[in-house]
């Protein structure tokens, strides 16, 4: 028995180390109840990360300590969370924060990075805590507002091994305490900060070696700190201007210059144009990360300079960056960045002077170009002022995505039927995520709505001619027996529709079925004239006997109609088209305390 | 320049030096004993794990060698195995196992890491009582053991 070679090879710790590191959290924690030697190995993966959700320090803990008195050990990551009620509230019991704090930290002596989200009429002094308990940490990211430099300064001189530091609020005195007790600091984030440009300069002076460096919401930060920083760090790999809006080309080009090492480059909205876009291009090779949402002087000459310099690339956020065309995605010229695992061209394409044809004769250089980054995993392609036409363009292409876990096409142009959103999520087998809205759906008939159909079908016209009618986009259908059916099924739901017959039919059903909660009239007759002629092209041709099938497929639950991919995923839209808001602390449940225990 | 190599059942086989190069213990060798015609003996593996070894190495031979990214958080690798690869690695569990080993011995890491990911893929979705009887596992937990586990386990990481 003992010479079976899976017996022998899972003895070796090693290789069972390997199998497990590759092992996904749910894998682990079934892998943890093997047997004591899998669990052994287990127990670093599993615990490496600890996070307390919303709201940390106000919840009984008390099953929580047993169990960080065995594992604590292990934790090296900590994240303390709140939710928004609880990071307003203004009554705030500052020992009771302390203590569960203090408790918390005891327990976990090898902690290399810590988060911790506070109340905000906290103030600054609160760190001691930190600074008494968690002395090796590596790693400090607070959203204190209240910032008193001495408070930093303390904090500093406990925790010497801190390397990155971030925080909201630094004003230039705090940086100074920063960089008068911290010589091994070498990333910093930044975010709504209250220092000025000489302040900032006087810091980084003293960080030739800063690796990372990001400055979030800071309107008045200049060119001419850009330029002075130039001269002084020319290892940064990390730069972030997300918010920046006062920083101009000639600042950017200075940076871009020296910064031959940059791996990531967030520069959110900014006022960034082509040629510094360029300039990185050509001098940073080792670039990683590209993050350019709303740049609105960023066109497709920048980008396609990235994309065909930077081999490294494997995050590409290009999203509503209006003035970039789908001529980035070129036949002739395909991209260097082979890695990319994420791309979102999110609202490209979108500025006023271009051409919506032009989109749609580009799109199948766009599929030919997104089919070769076999490495994908995210993908978001939502708000285009262009039919995608996923599926009969984009499908056969899109399906070597097989690594693809997310897809974003949220605000179609036009909605497409419920079949073909379920056809667009198959084509991939990892699909973890689909976002899209259910007014980007068209709901399929339901059963009584067939029925209508069918009686009135058989009244009027032969049924084999109707499954042969296909709706041209644009063109209304006139004269053949869809119009007519149409009519028939909705004077049939409707009393008095009258009115309608004259309209183009509604592909959009979705208050029909399954309750006949009807929509107002009134707006029905305006949307759905929009929304018929739109239509998606080319995917437009359900017949009833498709309908048919499918309903015992899907499964439809108070006004939800549901659908499981073969990915395992779920997905599911509102028949009425209306999504619910989602509020920011939505969702608690999924994420929150674990089930079972007394709160 | 050729490299012959026997598998333990004593059967020859003739590949390209760079391919042979693959697996670093083969490299020490050929580097060791300098250049030479004798074949190289791999006692400790068969013909038939020989064989697949070789194919793997044969389609990898142009690969550039792997070098540690520190980058790539190593929980997030899983799954991360390329289309050929995962073809290759579509073998009844005993080859799986034993093409591990081989790899483990000629040290040739990439075939080491697809071995380990496909095994990790293998136990994905399953109960940890079909782990251990597809591994020929004992459950050395005692059940207050296996209930304290499952309670630490709500605290772990999921996301």
């Amino acid at each position: 028995m003992n010479d079976l070679p899976s017996v022998q090879v899972l003895a070796i710790p090693e290789i069972l180390c390997m199998i497990i590191d590759c092992a996904d959290a749910p894998t682990l924690k079934t892998a943890s109840l093997v047997c004591k030697a899998w669990r052994s190995l287990t127990t670093a993966s599993l615990w490496r990360q600890l996070v307390i959700p919303k709201d940390w320090y106000n919840h009984d803990l008390t099953s929580l300590w047993p169990i960080l008195d065995r594992q604590g050990s292990a934790i090296r990551s900590m994240s303390l969370e709140l939710s928004t009620a609880a990071r307003v509230k203004r009554e705030v019991d500052a020992e009771l924060i302390r203590s569960q704090l203090t408790r918390l930290l005891s327990r976990v002596p090898n902690l290399e990075s810590l988060n911790i989200q506070l109340p905000r009429e906290l103030k600054s002094n609160i760190l001691s805590t930190i600074g008494d308990n968690a002395m090796q940490i590596k790693q400090f990211e607070t959203d204190i507002l209240n910032w008193e430099p001495e408070d930093m300064a303390n904090l500093l001189r406990a925790c010497s091994n801190l390397r990155q530091i971030s925080g909201h609020n630094f004003s230039g005195d705090v940086l100074k305490a920063i960089a008068k007790t911290q010589p091994t600091l070498n990333k910093i984030d930044c975010t709504h900060p209250r220092f000025d440009d000489e302040e900032l300069v006087a810091f980084v002076k003293q960080y030739p070696d800063l690796l990372r460096l990001s400055v979030s919401l800071h309107q008045f930060l200049s060119t001419k700190a850009l330029i002075e920083i130039s001269r002084y760090c020319h290892n940064i790999e990390y730069l972030g201007f997300h918010f920046c809006l006062g920083l101009q080309s000639a600042g950017f080009q200075a940076i871009f210059h020296v910064s031959t090492h940059l791996r990531v480059l967030d520069l959110g909205p900014s006022e960034v144009h082509d040629v510094d876009i360029e300039l990185v291009a050509a001098q940073c090779p080792q670039l990683e990360t590209l993050k350019l949402p709303f740049c609105a002087n960023i066109t497709n000459v920048g980008i396609s300079a990235i994309v065909h310099s930077c081999q490294h690339l494997r995050h590409l956020d290009l999203s509503w960056c209006d003035k970039v065309l789908l001529s980035i995605f070129d036949l002739e010229n395909p991209w260097v960045c082979e890695k990319l695992r994420y791309l979102d061209i999110s609202g490209i394409h979108a500025s006023y002077s271009v051409e919506a044809s032009m989109a749609s004769a580009l799109l199948p250089s766009m599929y030919h170009q997104l089919s070769l980054l076999t490495q994908l995993q995210h993908l978001r392609l939502s708000g285009h002022g262009f039919s995608l036409r996923l599926l009969d363009l984009g499908g056969p292409l899109l399906k070597k995505l097989t690594r693809l876990e997310l897809l974003d096409i949220v605000k179609l142009k036009n909605p497409i039927p419920w079949k073909d959103m379920v056809a667009v999520g198959n084509l991939f087998p990892r699909l973890k995520e689909f976002d899209f809205r259910s007014s980007d759906v068209i709901p399929p008939l339901s059963t009584t709505e067939r029925e209508y159909i069918r009686s009135a079908l058989e009244g009027h016209v032969r049924r084999g001619s109707f499954t042969d009618v296909q709706p041209e986009p644009g063109v209304p259908l006139g004269g053949g027996g869809g119009t007519e059916t149409e009519d028939v099924w909705r004077s049939g739901q409707i009393s008095s529709s009258s009115a309608l017959k004259t309209k183009p039919p509604s592909k959009r059903r979705r208050s029909k079925s399954p309750s006949p909660s009807v929509m107002p009239l009134t707006t029905s007759a305006a949307g759905i004239e929009s929304t018929q002629m739109l239509s998606e092209p080319g995917i437009y041709s359900n017949t009833d006997a498709e309908h048919e099938n499918e309903a015992d497929e899907d499964e439809v639950i108070e006004g939800v109609m549901k659908a499981k991919l073969r990915s395992g995923l779920i997905i599911s839209f509102q028949l009425s088209g209306e999504d619910e808001e989602e509020g920011p602390d939505v969702g608690d449940g999924a994420w929150g305390f674990p089930a079972g225990l007394p709160f | 320049m050729p490299v012959v190599l026997t598998s333990s059942d004593s059967e020859t086989f003739t590949v390209d030096k760079e391919v042979a190069e693959r697996s670093i213990l083969i490299k020490n060798m050929i580097e060791d004993v300098g250049e030479s015609d004798s074949p190289i003996p791999l006692p400790n593996v068969s013909s038939a794990v020989l064989k697949k070894v070789i194919e793997f190495c044969d389609h990898h031979r142009n690969d550039p060698i792997q070098v540690q990214d520190e980058t790539d958080d190593p929980r997030k690798r899983s799954n991360d195995i390329e289309e050929w690869d995962m073809k290759f690695m579509q073998v009844d569990q005993e080859m799986l196992f034993e093409i591990i080993l081989a790899a483990n011995y000629l040290d040739i890491k990439t075939l080491l890491d697809v071995g380990c990911t496909t095994v990790a893929n293998l136990i994905k979705g399953k109960t940890p009582e079909e782990i251990r009887k597809l591994f020929n596992i004992v459950n050395d937990f005692t059940p207050e053991e296996e209930a304290q586990i499952k309670k630490e386990n709500e605290w772990a990481e999921d996301r």
